[in-house]
This record gives structure tokens, sequence and C-alpha cells, in this order.
């Protein structure tokens, strides 16, 4: 066992005692995964009152290509508990990092196959249209979710009509705290994008990194929505736009078979929302400028030393959103 | 100067393919040691061509912002065209990768404040082109793979 597995090893090891009372809680099994851009996770198995539960430990990394808060995340998935979104269970969240030295949460490990290219894969073509029904259905059933009631007004702020300039603030914030050289073509797309915002007709709960990726699947059926380190109060056209971003159609489309009308007309009679289509092409180029933000994030943490993986620039999206602007 | 900066930085992709990964049992490592692998055959692939995309870059962009003086009529952006021509009659040394590189990245902040307020036109359009073009011409190129990816 390295310095790090056992360090880890010994600050879930306390973390259990101190939440199960256990003195003899155990923990088995350690492994850090490949999986994830964004978050160390840890999975393992916490052996306890003679019964093993498998959970996994999301941890802050010390540099990232998203910066987010944990405190947040923990509360979206307890306000989701129990209802039609299939989230992971929150078992102990340090939103300090007093624990493992850094912001952790650990859930539940549940069951299942994260594929991100479920929709291309080799399933027969019926079953792949099933499958993408049923991811499809859970994001809309994310935007039915009733947050008001649920409390997450509390924790989460509400934009209102503004989402549209809201996400612009807070990507061309995030642009301005991680940018190590000038980006001409990203101003270019900013200024159109400050020059056409849309009007956000209600606000739900918007998840912002929907894709087959951040689910499980057992067998056909969609068994968990992951990744809620995102999630914030918005405009549902937020995510239309992030799921029928065509740079993103590799994961999300199947050809001849399930396209963006196919997916904006199900998700419209599923939510009773109108599609304002000019709206999701909005936010079909928000969604390039964010990656465009995130890889930019990455490279930061890169050079500053805080990332183990090197990102070049994003000039095809750059590219793209020329296009998509007609620039 | 044999082995010559491209065949070294193919010979250490290479032991890292065949010699390192294969020991590598731990998931996340083996996942980083891909991604590094494959940015040193991006670099070996396109490092000579750094210096020259980033003058070419430069006086492309230094020309455009000359051009576009007419309609730069924004106050804010009132001192670009100057300011380019002062840049472009004081190229960096050819072979000063470091000067290159500054002199880049001034040209770059200039077009970087005239974009957002260029109005539609020609002009615009001969920028967006360009933007375009150096996206083809960017040396350095790295294959981003996502987890799972076929």
């Amino acid at each position: 066992m390295n310095d790090i597995v056992s360090e880890i090893h010994e600050g879930l090891r306390a973390w259990a005692v101190a939440e199960t009372g256990d003195a003899d809680a155990r923990i088995e099994g350690l492994v850090r995964t490949s999986a994830g851009f964004s978050r160390e996770n840890w999975v393992f198995d916490l052996v306890s009152g003679g019964t093993s539960r498998p959970l996994i430990a999301r941890r802050d990394p010390v540099g990232s290509v998203l910066e987010t808060d944990r405190e947040v995340e923990t509360a979206v998935l307890r306000a989701l508990e129990g209802s039609a979104v299939p989230a992971p269970i929150v078992v102990w969240s340090d939103p300090e990092g007093d624990r493992l030295g850094r912001p952790t949460v650990v859930m539940e490990r549940a069951e299942g196959v994260c594929d991100w290219f479920v929709l291309t894969g080799d399933r027969p073509l019926d079953t792949r249209v099933a499958i993408a029904h049923r991811l499809y259905d859970r994001m809309a059933d994310i935007h039915r979710f009733d947050w008001r009631a649920a409390g997450l007004g509390a924790v989460l702020d509400d934009p209102g009509p503004g989402a549209a300039v809201a996400a612009v603030d807070h990507w061309e914030d995030q642009l301005r705290r991680v940018q190590l050289e000038p980006e001409p073509e990203l101003e270019l797309i900013l200024a159109w994008l400050r020059a056409h915002v849309p009007t956000s007709p209600v606000t739900t709960l918007v998840h912002a990194d929907f894709k087959p990726g951040n689910t499980l699947l057992t067998g056909d059926e969609v068994t968990l929505v992951l990744d809620w380190e995102t999630a914030h109060l918005g405009d549902p056209h937020e995510d239309l736009g992030w799921v029928t971003n065509p740079v993103r159609a590799g994961e999300h489309r199947i050809p001849d078979a399930w396209q963006p009308d196919d997916l904006l007309a199900r998700w419209s009679a599923r939510t009773g929302i109108e599609v304002d289509r000019a709206s999701v092409h909005w936010w079909n180029v928000l969604a390039n400028l964010k990656l465009c933000v995130i890889v930019l994030t990455g490279t930061r943490a890169f050079v500053d030393g805080r990332l183990d993986r090197v990102h070049q620039p994003p000039l095809a999206l750059g590219r793209v959103m020329l296009d998509m602007i007609g620039a | 100067m044999r082995p010559d900066v491209d065949e070294q930085l193919i010979g250490i992709a290479h032991i890292l393919e065949r010699v390192v990964a294969p020991a590598v049992d731990d998931a996340y490592a083996s996942d980083v040691l891909v991604g590094v692998t494959a940015v040193l055959q991006g670099i070996a692939n396109g490092w000579a061509d750094v210096a020259s995309f980033l003058a070419w870059d430069a006086r492309e962009t230094l020309s455009l912002l000359m051009e576009a003086e007419p309609v730069l009529t924004d106050a804010r952006v009132a001192d670009v065209a100057g300011n380019a021509r002062a840049l472009a009659a004081e190229p960096p040394m050819p072979l000063d990768t470091h000067a290159l590189a500054e002199h880049h990245t001034q040209a770059r902040a200039l077009l970087a404040r005239v974009a957002p307020v260029l109005p539609e036109g020609e002009q615009r359009s001969r920028v967006a082109a360009h933007m375009r073009a150096r996206v083809e011409r960017y040396p350095i190129r790295a294959q981003a793979r996502m987890p799972g990816q076929r």
C-alpha cells in the first residue's frame, strides 16, 4: 500500500469509526478508480457489525477540470432521495475536508455499468432506442422534480428568467480566473451570447452534465444518475442544449433513430414544457463555451502542477462555435 | 545532434508504452500514462512547427487589426490599430522562441479586445476566417480520449 492509499485508508477508517460508533469498523478493498476527470473516486467496502457495505468516496482533487461545492452537491442528493430521479445515496459528507484533507462525500456504491457510448454500442437498435427513452425520461424527471417542496431553495440560488445571463456570468468569471493567455475566439462568443440571451420559461433543477457516461445501467434499465456536482437551479433548456450539442452527438444520438427532434418532442411531452428552439441553440453554444472553460481549467491546474492530465487548447470547439453563431 | 529532439520524444513515448505501461497495475496511473504518452507523441510530431506557427499567427493577426482600423470606431478599441502597427514594426528574432511567444501573446491580446466589438461585415468575416485557419495550422495535436471511448 503506497503512502496516499495508506493515508486515505486511515482517514476512512477513523471516519467510519466515528460515524458507526464501532471501534472495530474496517475498510477493505480500497482502490482509486480511473473514472471521472473532476473528482478522485475511491471505492471500498465498509465492514462493521458483521456486514460489508460497498461504498465510494468522492474526494476533491488538488486540481480539477471543475471547481464545485460538495455542500451543494450533498444537499441536492439528499433532496432527491425517494424521488423519481435515481440518484446516489449520501452516507457521509465532509464539505470542510476535515476527514481526508479535502472535501469528500461518501456514497453507496451501486451496481450497474457506466457506458458512455451505450447508444451507439452493440445492442440491437430497438433496445438502444428504448434505453435512450429511459435515459432522457430520467433527465425530464429531473426537470419535473419539485425543488421548492424539497427545500432546495434554501441552498441554491434561483436565477429566475435570467438564468442564461447567470450562466454566462458564471462561465465568464471562471474563464477570467483560469485563462493563461488571451482568448479572442471566446471573447467573440461571449459577446454573441450576451447579445442573444434567451429568457427562461421556468426554473427547474438542472443536472448540467447529463450524459450516458453519467448514468449506470443494470441490464437495459437506467438505475442511477451520477455526478451531481454541477447541479443548480436554472432553465431546463440548459440541459437540452447540453444533450443536443452537435459536438457530443456520438454520446447522445442514434443515427436515423434518435435525433434531437425525437429527444425534444419526448421531453416536452413528459414535462409539459414547450421547447424554444432558439433557446436550445443558444444553450448549444453555451455548452461549447462551457467545455472550453472546463478544458482551460484543466490546463491551468496542469500548469500549476495540480492535475495529472495534459489538455491541448480547445481550438476545434472554437471553430464549432464560430459556425454556430454564423461568424 | 543525434538522437535529435524528434527521436528522443518518440523514443521516450515508445519506452513508456512498451516498458512502463505493462508494469503499471494501478488503474488511475495507467490511465494517466496513456494520456502522457499521447501528449509526448503530439509534441514530437509538432514541436518543430511551433515557432513558424507563432510568427505566422501573430503576423496575420496584426495585419487584420491594421486593416480593420476604419471599422474600429468603438472608443474602447480606438488605440488597437496603432498598437498593432507598432508591434508589427518590431518583429522578434525568428529563432528566439520566448520572444516569439511574447509577441504572439501581445497580438492575440489586441485581437481579444477587438473581437467582441467588431461590427458584422467583411472585416469580421476575415477575422473569423483567420480564427478557423489557425485551428488547421496549430502544430501540436494530442488525441483526447474519453473513458470507454471506442
